[in-house]
């Protein structure tokens, strides 16, 4: 599986998407499964699916979709 | 007559110490608010009456509110000038908010600027501060309980139109006991972490304004970036959360980022998992945090019960004793008095801040004292050789989602105007939904979620032959609960 489908793939099991198609414009409480606790399930699903552990400062960043690829670059991951 | 009870009749005293504060720079200072109190008597008198010379008639004010300085000075200027208001979270829906209205008849209706809501039938009667002023074109006083201060909805989320009534005995005597039992200074400065229109996050503004601290309004979540700048930029010294709020700042790793300014945390809204309380526990005890348990529920204004910190390591899981000059008591199935330590019986709450009742319409505002300072709380427990509580389940069909709770019933009541008829189950953040009905789509769920604002994740949904009943026909939960 690519990166690129990796990355969509956190989206969709952390919000329960219906379509991969809506992660990509996803922002922070842009929809009511992306509040705090949903936050959290992301960062585990991103954490597990790329073998990473993200600093607090990246975690607390971590406002959008395209906030989220900048912050995994740091982690040598390209989406 | 007029309550001999003020919560905020001191705002002078504290003079010119800054009171709110938000993120872009604002400040308002304890004059300002005593002030601002008497700016809105005179607006609103203006508009229509505000009470008639008969005191027992006194116009309702719906406040809509966020975490921000106009919401909060406008609560506060309203408890003080003694007019009853109703507080809704901004994020309530036009046909909720216009319910509501219809079955209230409120004389003045305050919204967010933000939110735009334009509820039917009312005319815009300009601004005070960032709220927009609205009214009834027919508005009149009605008949109000002389001690109703304020009205709080007990489950915002299913649309329920119940809120409880609290006094302003209720909010005074809760302020004084929370403030004692936690030790709320003049010099302490706190965060809103929850909505005001809930009783937990209230009670904290509460106390500190009554104390003369300092409060930021902030909407901040507590995975942003701006959180965690606030309390090292504005020094904070404490905040509440409930489990869910700790359990993710653990997650977060969040003890490194903690200022040194922070004195002590508290935490209610349901109970935290064992491993979270310990880790809680353990690296407050490292910082010289102060961190307290706490147990309580809106009918009781707030706070019932307080975990000392000093024995949070030592009484684990228990919800501590209960504040001031409140006291519990556990009555068994008999309902006869439980006064033997390690014995189950359901839990009740006596003290001058139980609610005075419910309400479901304007009539309602009118009733006297149901309660007479007893409350069931709904919660089965017990207590130690020491007099410590602890609770270890629920009679009332109700679970907490993020602190904030939801009836089961209710739940249920909802689906079946949306076409599907279920029984409902569930834990803490765990709402099981048992269907006959092959037909039951995840869509459906969607929708529960988008009607309820709860997150879908915390929904499932069961697909059953049939739904276990009672020879009553009503619902047999306890056979549903033992399905796997």
């Amino acid at each position: 599986m690519s990166t690129s489908d990796k990355y969509i793939d956190a989206f969709v099991e952390a919000f329960e998407l219906e379509d991969r198609k809506e992660a990509e414009v996803l922002e922070y409480q842009s929809i009511e499964n992306w509040d705090s606790v949903g936050h959290m399930t992301l960062i585990s699903e991103l954490e597990d699916a790329f073998d990473i552990s993200m600093e607090t400062d990246d975690i607390v960043e971590f406002s959008s979709f395209l906030v989220g690829k900048e912050i995994l670059k740091k982690y040598d991951i390209a989406v | 007559m007029k309550s001999e009870y003020s919560l905020f009749q001191g705002l002078s005293n504290y003079s010119d110490k800054i009171a709110l504060r938000d993120l872009d720079g604002n400040a308002v200072s304890y004059l300002d608010l005593a002030n601002f109190a008497d700016k809105l008597k005179t607006q609103f008198a203006e508009i229509a009456p505000l009470e008639d010379s008969n005191v027992n008639k006194r116009a309702l004010t719906i406040l809509v509110c966020r975490n921000d300085i106009s919401s909060i000075s406008l609560y506060i200027a309203l408890i003080r000038n003694h007019l009853p208001v109703m507080l809704l979270h901004e994020s309530i829906s036009d046909d909720f908010l216009s319910s509501i209205i219809h079955r209230f008849k409120p004389g003045y209706v305050l919204t967010t600027k933000e939110s735009q809501h334009k509820p039917n039938n009312l005319r815009d009667q300009g601004e005070i501060y960032n709220h927009r002023i609205l009214a009834p074109k027919d508005q009149t006083v009605t008949d109000i309980h002389p001690e109703l201060a304020l009205l709080l909805t007990t489950s915002g989320s299913t649309g329920s139109t119940k809120f409880v009534r609290l006094s302003y005995k209720n909010l005074h005597t809760n302020t004084v006991d929370i403030s004692t039992g936690l030790g709320v200074e003049n010099e302490h400065n706190t965060i809103t972490t929850m909505p005001m229109s809930y009783t937990y996050g209230l009670s904290i503004i509460n106390t500190h304004v009554f104390n003369g601290g300092t409060i930021l309004a902030s909407d901040a979540s507590i995975v942003s970036k701006e959180f965690f700048n606030a309390l090292e930029d504005f020094k904070i010294s404490s905040f509440g959360g409930v489990p869910f709020t700790y359990e993710t700042l653990i997650k977060l790793k969040f003890w490194k980022k903690l200022p040194e300014s922070v004195e002590y945390l508290t935490q209610a809204g349901g109970k935290l998992k064992e491993k979270a309380f310990k880790s809680i526990v353990e690296q407050c005890g490292e910082r010289d945090i102060r961190f307290f348990s706490m147990y309580g529920q809106t009918e009781a204004t707030a706070r019932m019960s307080i975990l000392d910190h000093a024995l949070s390591e030592e009484k684990s899981g228990s919800i501590g004793k209960p504040i001031g000059s409140g006291r519990f008591l556990l009555l068994n199935e008999q309902e006869e008095a439980i006064y033997a330590a390690n014995q189950k019986g359901t839990l009740y709450y006596i003290g001058d801040n139980a609610c005075l009742g419910y309400a479901e319409n304007h009539q309602d505002l009118a009733k006297p004292d149901a309660n007479q300072g007893c409350l069931n709380t709904g919660d089965i427990a017990y207590y130690d050789e020491d007099g410590f509580y602890y609770i270890v389940g629920r009679e009332k069909r109700f679970v907490k989602v993020n602190g904030h709770r939801v009836s089961l019933d209710e739940i249920e009541t909802l689906l079946s105007s949306m076409g599907l008829e279920s029984a409902v189950l569930g834990e803490d953040d765990n709402i099981k939904i048992f269907v006959a009905d092959e037909n039951a789509q995840q869509a459906q769920l969607k929708e529960l979620s988008q009607a309820t604002k709860i997150p879908s994740r915390v929904f499932s949904l069961k697909t059953q032959d049939h739904i276990p009943r009672l020879k009553s026909g009503k619902v047999d939960y306890k056979a549903l609960a033992s399905v796997p």
